[in-house]
């Protein structure tokens, strides 16, 4: 058993050892100074400025704070909507059945930006695998490097998905480090339709595992295989629609779906034989407006659930509403909380209506040089108690003016309750 | 309304300085603050998954410059940096469309030898892919408590949360470490 302390402290030496990996340039205070323009492109420069939306949407789910927290439980029902309401506001039911649903056309958008019509809820058609064994000389050309640093104890396997319009391609074979447990290695690339194929631009991830290094700006990784333990890589697509695949080694685990979004299960691809050690799976999971509401779920040959995992997919493109709920967590007095980035600087105020025609007003929070001025964080909580209730967000303009709302479902949509 | 609530941010701006440039001076004490705290700044983004840590901490820094003057407190700048190393890499890794929720912090960078992987993975490898498995608050949380040794305030200060939710994030993340190392003993 370890124990809390020890813990603790093998945390600060892990992370004290691993710090020492990082280390500044001379000229790093030249180049910080070199730097100028706008800063919100410079670490992107070639991105447009609403091109950071959807990141800086995301990452807002993590910095919404309890400060101007303001809970207003009991509070009267929303009254008739004001003079100039974009759409009705609630009735005194708080039903949220009687609300408009959220429209793309809020109102005057920030130049340039861009709100697809159709929104992610829509299921899509499940992905198409197609697997090849894979020559060395049918693999691009970084792969001489891949196989060098990694050299193949089995066949080398291509697996081509369709997903939604986009294509990834994943090579995978298993390596022996030094002699060490066999681990999964896998190098994945996305075929960009608006670019066409480019392994060049390889977005790489992996985890539970350790990583070595094939190329500069092109790591490769592996995982060691665990015994039953559901371990997953995430790769993300910066596209419209395929948001991230997966690799998963496992043992004991027949079929596995990706889950996202309140309708969305994709079915993953199984991977045996091929002379791997253990099955694979890989799957591309649906984008989704949220972030963090993935999920990897494994079943045994029975049908059984048999491991989940948290997957976060990337949500760029498919942006159905500029109105976003990325996370929701309990907090520690027992509150359930909802949060998120507001991508529209018309939103000033968000309320949370319960079936009662309660109100919880919520917040913004949010640190000026952090965000876009488009984003704000906001949060609205509410107590624990009412965790399986459904919930109707709402947003409003300075002038009270509703500007859309979602309706949170338990069980249905992506706000199902998620211990963190 | 959003203002009432923007006020509460852990480093206010004063409004009225907005876009006013950066007096004579700041670069001196920002080039202090870099000189003192660069180092510190790379390796908390590299800790934290950047994919280029020097970038976002030269980016962090460069925000400073930019935005030195309009600090209310000149004494938060540490803390500004801090927090804008974390969003920055959030944000970075959101571009790229990586989530590394199952990623090792701090992973080695492209480059690496394989023979270092190696010794991290014999040293800590275990350690740190549990803290990799970590939900990204966790993740974090446990980073900025356990590497920078930062107080409860500090951390809720650097990722933008509730001082109150710091603790629970701290915990339960030191908790899932412990499972996990414990299943792997």
């Amino acid at each position: 058993m370890n124990d809390h302390h020890d813990v603790e402290e093998r945390l600060r030496a892990a992370l004290r050892a691993r710090a020492g990996d990082f280390t500044g340039s001379p000229d790093a205070w030249q180049r910080t100074l070199a730097r100028g323009g706008d800063p919100t492109t410079r670490l992107h420069p070639g991105r447009s400025r609403f091109g950071m939306i959807a990141p800086l949407a995301a990452a807002m789910a993590v910095i919404a704070v309890a400060t101007g927290l303001l809970i207003q439980r009991g509070s009267p029902p929303l009254g008739p909507a004001t003079a100039g309401d974009a759409t009705p506001a609630p009735t005194t039911s708080g039903s949220p059945a009687v609300l408009p649903p959220l429209s793309p056309t809020h109102g005057s958008l920030p130049p340039g930006t861009h709100v697809p019509a159709a929104c992610v809820y829509a299921t899509p058609p499940p992905p198409v695998y197609k697997v090849t064994n894979a020559s060395a000389g049918s693999m691009p050309a970084p792969a001489s490097d891949w196989l060098t640093k990694a050299p193949p104890a089995t066949p080398v396997v291509r697996v081509d998905v369709t997903y939604r319009g986009d294509r990834a391609v994943t090579y995978l074979w298993f390596t022996r480090h030094n002699g060490g447990p066999l681990a999964l290695v896998g190098r994945i690339a996305f075929l960009l339709p608006a670019t066409g194929a480019n392994l060049d631009t390889v977005h790489w991830d992996g985890g539970y595992g350790f990583v070595t290094a094939v190329s500069a700006g092109h790591p490769l990784q592996s995982v060691l295989i665990a015994d039953n333990r559901l371990v997953t890589y995430e790769v993300g697509l910066v596209s419209g629609h395929v948001a991230s695949a997966m690799v998963t080694p496992f043992r004991g685990v027949n079929s596995i779906d990706a889950l996202s979004g309140p309708t969305a299960t994709v079915p993953g691809l199984v991977i045996s034989g091929h002379g791997f050690p253990a099955k694979v799976s890989v799957s591309p999971v649906p984008s989704t407006p949220t972030y963090g509401s993935g999920r990897l779920v494994a079943r045994d040959a029975a049908g059984k659930v048999v491991g989940t995992d948290y997957v976060n997919p990337a949500s760029f493109g498919d942006w159905c509403t500029p109105l976003v709920v990325a996370d929701r967590y309990q907090e520690p007095g027992g509150g359930l909380v909802f949060s998120t980035g507001a991508a529209l600087p018309q939103v000033a105020s968000v309320t949370a209506v319960l079936p009662d025609g309660s109100q919880l007003q919520g917040g913004f929070s949010g640190h000026p040089e952090w965000n876009e001025p488009y984003y704000w964080g906001w949060q609205v909580r509410y107590p624990l108690k009412d965790a399986s209730l459904t919930v109707t967000l709402l947003f409003k303009d300075a002038a009270g003016r509703v500007l859309g709302h979602f309706t949170t479902v338990p069980g249905q949509n992506p706000y199902a309750p998620v211990k963190r | 309304m959003a203002t009432s609530g923007r006020a509460g941010c852990p480093y206010n701006v004063e409004a009225t300085y907005a876009g006013s440039p950066a007096p004579p001076g700041s670069e001196a004490v920002v080039a202090e603050l870099f000189a003192a705290r660069y180092g510190e700044m790379v390796r908390l983004a590299g800790l934290l998954g950047a994919d280029d840590a020097e970038d976002v901490a030269q980016e962090a820094f460069a925000r400073l410059l930019d935005r030195h003057a309009r600090l209310h407190d000149p004494g938060a700048a540490v803390g500004y940096v801090r927090a804008t190393v974390c969003n920055l890499t959030r944000n970075r890794r959101r571009h790229l469309g990586i989530a590394r929720r199952s990623a090792p912090p701090g992973l080695p960078e492209a480059g690496a030898t394989l023979e270092q992987a190696v010794i991290v993975r014999e040293d800590h490898g275990e350690v740190l892919a549990a803290v990799a498995a970590l939900p990204r608050r966790q993740r974090e949380a446990v980073v900025l408590r356990y590497w920078l040794e930062l107080s409860e305030a500090e951390i809720a200060a650097a990722m933008g949360i509730a001082a109150g939710t710091v603790k629970s994030l701290v915990s339960r993340g030191v908790a899932s470490v412990g499972r996990k190392l414990e299943a792997l003993a």
